[in-house]
């Protein structure tokens, strides 16, 4: 008895398996609407692994021999294709390219996948996944879907999940229930700023056959949904205005010492800038395995070894040029030029990728406001790296001795302190912080040759805008131009904002050519 | 004595002129290997020094050896002139393979129309171009926009976001898309975003945002990037942070290409398209064997292959067609032979040359993948004829370029019956 149950049991496995495989067969096709005919096919099955089926062809895995149309599961590394029997898992060794046949699918099918795949993980998968299937489920959801919901609000207990099945339980209520179940689903979606929500609702509002009831209820809660959406937006951008600053102080730092301190005006800024962001880029081929620690490790390295290409700049080109700006300015303007074909030849010219770690992708959600969360990491990581310097330049002794040389060299001098040393360690120390402010670039921006020049006029214009030599009136400076950009940006447009930045600062500098804050100083009135 | 000794040195100096001239044919290369164009330029230059060593491996041309002569722009549009005149009056070659942006080209446009050059230019532009020197083997935009915006419609897109970097190539096109959009497809203006960024701009909080919220209102929306080069790296990486998928606002671009997606993670970025000639994923045996060339020739094996790159194939395999239908390097014989040649392109069909001095070639549509490549997911039936003037603005509609004759003119009104503008005769 045992034994005929196994057996029709593996029978039903084997006939199972047999259709999925014919199914999978069929999605050899380049005609996509066949394509999608099988994956529902596919998703109807009721064996484990169908998911898997669904989730290899999205991610792009599912690909069938063209000798024996054996299907199999294959791994790319490095263009090498590690092929695995789909069915056993057996490791059949590295495949030919042009021997195999991959699946391919559009947006269309990925779509499809994408909310199959939710529903089945609905019930297994991780909180962050399950929150996801939620979400793509408000888009798309129905009531089939509706069961499903209503199962697991029995038996979820995260509190967060729980908010959220509720949300897409209503949402589908919304659209499916009968006339007092909608009005009550209606009423309960108020305020919500989730964009299909929005979408419900505005399409209740516009449906010229639906009772006034709901209508009436669904407008209240549009309303409520749009004054909400409203807030948020000022909220998001003035984050917006917050991370485009926190970027041109970090960008800006590194000269409010250099030029601020020494004098110098040092326009290789951006390719130091440049070099710290391809010490991120070597950390990383050092050690490819671990992003998070790799991106760490790479502060340090890039503070150090641009803080020693700083060394040599002034050793080899700016001491000989202490008093002649304009010589300063064209040697440094060379010297950038040098920089950029240097590592145009050494890394080649094109841009490398500085991979991001888990915690800065994706988004932090506040209320209903979304928030990306490597702005909010370069945000704060700014914040400590400014800090950080104004410690160093505040509470140490090579601190006092650069404040000391700044606002009086000839009394510091006498005073013994050795200002040729300090001129050197405070450029090493301004290059250093460029450089840390490199490897934060390298996780926004294109790590390549040309990354500096993005980046000088505008420290040059946070540098001079805020006040030479003033690290609070740089702090002020890149965090309002920050602000304000990305404020009119919204009305006049990317290009037009910028060029009123500029304008306002050229008016700006008529009024108070010292910038915002002007420093005190006996060095200011010589 | 002395006299003798002049004779001998000239008559030295003279054979060396001789024997120079017989001995090789000389093959330019005016792309940037220095400055910011440089990150898509080198390769080029590298794909027409293969093409040549391959050709002198087959035993040359007309019985010679051909010879790069590689010159740097660096970047510099007038400077791409001088270098471009440098070629063709000092070194004197008899062809020059270059320029990436169509600003380089235009600054070299007069040089070779003046000194009777012959330009082969490899990059998908805007059109409204046809010179009696250039041959065009890039797309023009009915080879690549328009059947992108018409794969979008087809898809279900209703509204679209037309963006682009501040210059010529992109306002141009979506000038031309524009007017498609609304006369052709019936789109109104008020499901039309049109949004202009300048060079390099990496911040795109804002712009993203508003794409969003523009593209979340309940109409399938588009995103047609004609983002330039460095700029499109935070572009991408600002949707992927934002949470903008390709399944809901799908991105198609026309400056991006396996070499501009090696710059960076692809994962978040899978399902977005690009529109070109050429994937280095197509599948045929003639183009496996390329890559397998190019990656021996450039001996480092991650290494890819793009579009422009089979432009230069194409347009240098004409070239050698043609001469060797001439009999010779002369600019204007092999101008003429060059009409209606035609050459295997890489991705398995023949590529021909028209009078208008653009090419018929087929159009592709691929998805972003996670490894950088792109999956092919349309493509058009046959080849499509470039059309230097587009149909869909009111000014180019009646402007047609053929360079045979009766009309022998890369701008001639069929209304007026009247060539004009550059290079007419």
């Amino acid at each position: 008895m045992y034994i005929i149950l196994v057996f029709t049991n593996l029978n039903y496995l084997l006939a199972d398996n047999n259709n999925l495989r014919n199914h999978i067969l069929e999605l050899d096709t380049k005609d996509f609407n066949k394509k999608i005919v099988s994956i529902e096919k596919i998703s109807e099955i009721k064996t484990d692994l169908s998911l898997l089926t669904l989730k290899s062809i999205l991610n792009g895995k599912l690909f069938i021999r063209k000798s024996d149309k054996k299907i199999l599961l294959v791994e790319v590394i490095d263009r090498k294709y590690n092929a695995y029997d789909f069915f056993d898992k057996k490791e059949l060794g590295i495949e030919k390219k042009r021997k195999l046949k991959k699946i391919k699918i559009n947006n269309k099918i990925r779509n499809i996948l994408n909310n199959k795949i939710a529903i089945l993980q609905l019930s297994s998968g991780t909180t962050r996944q399950k929150t996801e299937a939620i979400f793509d489920i408000i888009k798309e959801g129905n009531q089939k879907t509706l069961i499903i919901i209503n199962e697991l609000l029995l038996k979820e207990k995260d509190k967060e999940l729980l908010l959220n099945l509720n949300l897409a339980k209503n949402s589908i209520i919304a659209r499916y229930g009968n006339e007092i179940e909608k009005i009550e689903a209606v009423k309960s979606l108020s305020g919500s700023t989730n964009n299909d929500i929005v979408n419900i609702l505005k399409s209740i509002v516009n449906n010229k056959i639906i009772s006034e009831n709901i209508k009436l209820e669904a407008t209240k809660s549009l309303e409520a949904s749009l004054g909400n959406i409203k807030f948020n937006n000022i909220l998001k951008t003035t984050f917006f205005g917050l991370s485009l600053g926190s970027v041109l102080l970090l960008a800006a730092i590194g000269l409010a010492i250099t030029f601020g301190v020494v004098g110098v005006i040092n326009m290789a800024h951006g390719e130091l800038i440049m070099i710290g962001a391809y010490s991120a880029y070597v950390v990383q081929q050092i050690i490819p395995n671990n992003i998070s620690a790799s991106i760490i490790i790479s502060i340090p390295v890039a503070f150090v070894f641009t803080g020693f290409v700083g060394v040599l700049i002034e050793r080899l080109i700016v001491k000989n040029l202490y008093g002649r700006p304009l010589e300063t300015l064209l040697a440094t303007f060379g010297l950038s030029l040098i920089l950029q074909q240097t590592v145009r030849s050494i890394f080649s010219p094109l841009n490398k990728t500085v991979y991001s770690p888990e915690w800065m992708s994706g988004i932090t959600r506040i209320g209903g406001l979304e928030l990306t969360n490597n702005r909010i990491v370069i945000i704060i990581f700014t914040l400590i790296v400014f800090l950080t310097v104004v410690y160093i330049l505040k509470k140490t002794l090579f601190g006092l001795q650069m404040r000391a040389v700044t606002q009086n060299r000839k009394m510091a001098s006498a005073m013994g302190i050795n200002t040729k040393k300090i001129d050197m360690f405070t450029f090493a120390f301004g290059a250093g912080v460029a450089g840390v402010a490199g490897v934060a670039l390298s996780q926004i921006t294109n790590v390549g040759p040309n990354l500096g020049q993005n980046y000088i006029i505008d420290s040059f214009m946070v540098v001079v805008f805020g006040g030479v030599g003033n690290l609070f009136g740089t702090f002020i400076g890149a965090f309002g131009l920050g602000l304000g950009n990305k404020l009119l940006e919204p009305y006049v447009g990317a290009i037009v904002s910028k060029i009123f930045i500029l304008l306002f600062i050229i008016i700006f500098i008529q009024f108070r050519p010292k910038g915002l804050f002007s420093l005190k100083g006996r060095m200011v009135d010589e | 004595m002395y006299k003798f000794l002049k004779l001998f040195l000239f008559s030295i100096f003279f054979l060396n002129v001789v024997n120079l001239k017989a001995d090789t044919i000389k093959v330019g290369v005016l792309h940037s290997l220095s400055g910011t164009m440089a990150i898509s330029e080198t390769t080029l230059k590298d794909t027409v020094l293969m093409l040549i060593e391959k050709q002198n491996k087959a035993g040359g041309l007309l019985g010679k050896k051909l010879e790069a002569v590689v010159v740097d722009p660096a970047s510099d549009w007038p400077l791409f002139a001088e270098k471009a005149k440098e070629l063709l009056t000092v070194q004197k070659v008899d062809v020059v393979f270059g320029c990436w942006t169509s600003v380089s080209r235009k600054s070299v446009l007069p040089v070779f129309e003046e000194l009777n050059g012959l330009l082969f230019y490899p990059v998908q532009y805007e059109g409204e171009e046809s010179s009696k020197n250039v041959f065009y083997t890039g797309a023009a935009p009915n080879q690549q926009a328009i059947p992108a915006v018409d794969y979008l419609a087809d898809q279900g897109v209703k509204k679209w976001v037309l963006a682009g970097t501040d210059y010529v190539y992109p306002r141009t096109t979506n000038k031309i898309l524009e007017s498609y959009l609304k006369e052709v497809l019936g789109v109104s203006s008020d499901d039309i975003m049109i949004n202009y960024t300048p060079f390099g701009h990496s911040d795109w909080q804002t712009i993203v945002s508003d794409i969003k919220k523009f593209g979340m209102a309940g109409k399938k929306t588009a995103v047609v990037s004609t983002i330039n080069g460095d700029a499109n790296v935070p572009f991408y990486k600002e949707l992927g942070n934002q949470g903008i998928k390709a399944e809901d606002i799908p991105v198609v671009a026309f400056s991006v290409g396996e070499e501009e997606l090696s710059g960076f993670d692809t994962s978040p970025l899978v399902g977005h398209l690009a529109a070109w000639n050429y994937f280095m994923s197509a599948e045929s045996e003639i183009n496996d064997t390329f890559i397998e060339d190019w990656l021996k020739f450039i001996k480092d094996d991650k290494r890819v292959t793009n579009d422009p790159m089979e432009a230069h194939v194409i347009g240098f395999e004409m070239w050698v067609k043609a001469v060797e239908k001439a009999g010779t390097t002369d600019v204007d014989a092999v101008r003429e032979s060059m009409y209606g040649i035609s050459v295997p392109n890489l991705t398995g069909g023949t590529a021909v040359m028209n009078t208008n001095h653009h090419l018929t070639k087929p159009v592709l549509i691929g998805e972003i993948q996670a490894d950088g490549q792109f999956d092919i997911v349309w493509s058009t039936s046959g080849g499509v004829i470039g059309d230097a003037w587009t149909d869909f603005l009111p000014d180019s509609a009646r402007i047609v370029a053929d360079w045979t004759s009766p009309i022998k003119c890369g701008n001639y009104n069929i209304d007026t019956g009247k060539c004009s503008g550059q290079n007419y005769e």
